[in-house]
C-alpha cells in the first residue's frame, strides 16, 4: 500500500518535473504567438490590431511569424490608420531580421509600396542592405531590387544587384532554393535561362546608363546568346527595348529599328518599345508619316509561318492544324480550365 | 482564360472565314468537357498531346497561360498575346478585321 502510494507520488512528481521542464523549454516566441492569435481574434479596431502586431514584433522580430505581422502593421497602421510614416518607423528596423525569406521579401514589397504611395523617399539601397543584413538574397529578391531600382533610375544599384543575380542564375542555385520542387532538367534549364537572360539584360541597361557602352553591349550580347525567346523569336526579357534604346541613342538607327520593331510587333507587350520605334522611324525618315504602313509591312515581312500539328478533340477525332485552318484567319489559343 | 469571350467573335466572323482552335494543356479532360458544355463553346477544342506529341511547350514555347496567336489566311503568325482580360476582345476584334 505504502509502496504503491510512494510510486504514485513519484510518478506525480516526475510528471510535475516533466511539465516544469517542458514549460521552461517552451519557446517564448511561440507562447507569445498563441497569446497574440487569441487576442487578434478578439480585436476589432485597426488601432487594437496594430498594437497587438507591434507588441509581438517589438519582442520577436525574427520568427517565422514576424513577416506576416510586419505586413499587418503596414496595412493597419500605414493604410487603415493613415499613419504610413509610423508604420515605416516600426517595420523598417526589423525588416532584415524577419526569418522566413519569402515573408521578408513580401514585407519588403509591401513596405516599398506603402512608401511609394505616400511619397516617403525610401532608399531602396537601404532596404536591400536591410534584407542582406541577415543572409544573401535569392534570385527573386535580387530581381525585385534591380527592377524597382531601374524604375527609379538608380543605376549603380541595378548594376550591383543584377550582377549578383546573374551569378546565382544557375541550375544548382535554382534547385537549392527548394529541393522539393519537382521540375525536369529541361524545365530547370528554361527557368534558369530566363533568369540569366533577365539579369544580363538589366546589367547591360545599367552599364549603358552609367556611360559604359562597351560593357553594356557585351551584356546585351550575352543575354541574346541565352536565346530565351517566344515562339515569334522575340526575347522574353526587355532586352530588345533596352538594346534598341541604346542603339537609338548611339545613332545606330537601323539596329534600333530592327530590335524595337520586333519587340513592338511580336513581344507579349510591345507598348513600351513602340514610342522609341516611332522615334527611330522619325530619325530615319524626318517625320512619322507612313509609320502605320511601315508597321504593317514589317509585320508581314517578319511574321513566321505557323507549325503544323495534329491533336485529338474531346470526342477523340484527330484534327490537324493545317487542315482546320487552311485559307482561314485563325486564332490559336492555349488554355486550361480553372 | 476567358474562353467564352471568343464565342461571340467566332459566331460573328465565322462566315467570313474566321476559325478558333484551342488547345487544353493540363490534361483536365473532364473539367474541360464540362466547361465547354456549360459555356456553349462551338469552335475547335483540342487536347494537348503527351510526351513527344506535346505541342504547347515543345513547339509554341508557351510557358504562361493563356497564350494565343492570330494567324492570317496564308498561315503567317501575325499577332501574339499573353493573357486575355476583359476588354481585350475589342483589340482582338480589330486585329481579326485587319486580316479578314
Amino acid at each position: 500500500m505504502n509502496r504503491r502510494i510512494s510510486i504514485l507520488v513519484l510518478v506525480l512528481l516526475l510528471g510535475l518535473a516533466g511539465a516544469c521542464a517542458k514549460a521552461e523549454k517552451a519557446d517564448p516566441a511561440e507562447a507569445a504567438w498563441s497569446e497574440y492569435t487569441a487576442a487578434w481574434s478578439e480585436a476589432e479596431t485597426a488601432e487594437e490590431k496594430t498594437r497587438l502586431a507591434e507588441e509581438y514584433l517589438a519582442n520577436f522580430p525574427d520568427t517565422e511569424h514576424s513577416g506576416r505581422l510586419a505586413r499587418r502593421v503596414i496595412y493597419y497602421r500605414g493604410h487603415e490608420m493613415g499613419d504610413p510614416q509610423g508604420a515605416f518607423d516600426v517595420v523598417y528596423p526589423v525588416l532584415g531580421q524577419i526569418e522566413d525569406p519569402e515573408q521578408r521579401f513580401m514585407a519588403s514589397m509591401s513596405l516599398f509600396d506603402l512608401a511609394d504611395s505616400v511619397e516617403i523617399p525610401l532608399d531602396i539601397a537601404e532596404v536591400a542592405n536591410a534584407l542582406e543584413a541577415v543572409r544573401p538574397l535569392g534570385y527573386d529578391e535580387y530581381q525585385w531590387v534591380f527592377e524597382t531600382a531601374t524604375e527609379l533610375e538608380l543605376w549603380p544599384l541595378v548594376a550591383e544587384h543584377a550582377g549578383a543575380a546573374t551569378e546565382i542564375a544557375t541550375p544548382e542555385d535554382f534547385r537549392a532554393e527548394d529541393p522539393d520542387r519537382e521540375y525536369s532538367e529541361k524545365q530547370i534549364a528554361q527557368m534558369v535561362g530566363l533568369r540569366k537572360a533577365t539579369s544580363l539584360t538589366y546589367e547591360g541597361w545599367a552599364a549603358y546608363n552609367m556611360g559604359n557602352t562597351e560593357l553594356a553591349y557585351d551584356r546585351f550580347a550575352a543575354a541574346d546568346e541565352v536565346n530565351c525567346v517566344n515562339y515569334l523569336g522575340v526575347p522574353k526579357t526587355p532586352l530588345n527595348t533596352f538594346w534598341g534604346r541604346a542603339a537609338l541613342a548611339e545613332g545606330d538607327i537601323d539596329q534600333a529599328m530592327e530590335l524595337l520593331g520586333a519587340e513592338t510587333l511580336f513581344s507579349e507587350d510591345g507598348s513600351a518599345a513602340k514610342p522609341y520605334l516611332r522615334e527611330a522611324y522619325v530619325a530615319k525618315n524626318g517625320d512619322d508619316q507612313g509609320f502605320d504602313e511601315f508597321l504593317w509591312a514589317t509585320r508581314n515581312e517578319l511574321a513566321r509561318t505557323v507549325d503544323d500539328f495534329t491533336l485529338l478533340d474531346f470526342d477523340g477525332n484527330e484534327l490537324s492544324m493545317a487542315e482546320t485552318s487552311a485559307g482561314k484567319v485563325t486564332l490559336l489559343a492555349f488554355w486550361f480550365p480553372t | 482564360m476567358e474562353l467564352p469571350r471568343l464565342q461571340p467573335l467566332y459566331e460573328k466572323y465565322r462566315d467570313q472565314g474566321f476559325e478558333v482552335i484551342t488547345v487544353e494543356t493540363k490534361g483536365q479532360k473532364d473539367r474541360a468537357t464540362k466547361f465547354i458544355e456549360e459555356n456553349g463553346l462551338t469552335y475547335t477544342m483540342l487536347q494537348n498531346g503527351e510526351g513527344d506529341a506535346e505541342v504547347a511547350k515543345t513547339i509554341f514555347n508557351v510557358l504562361y497561360h493563356p497564350s494565343s496567336f492570330l494567324i492570317d489566311r496564308t498561315g503567317k503568325v501575325m499577332y501574339y498575346h499573353l493573357g486575355f482580360e476583359a476588354g481585350d476582345e475589342v483589340k482582338l476584334e480589330e486585329e481579326i478585321k485587319t486580316l479578314l
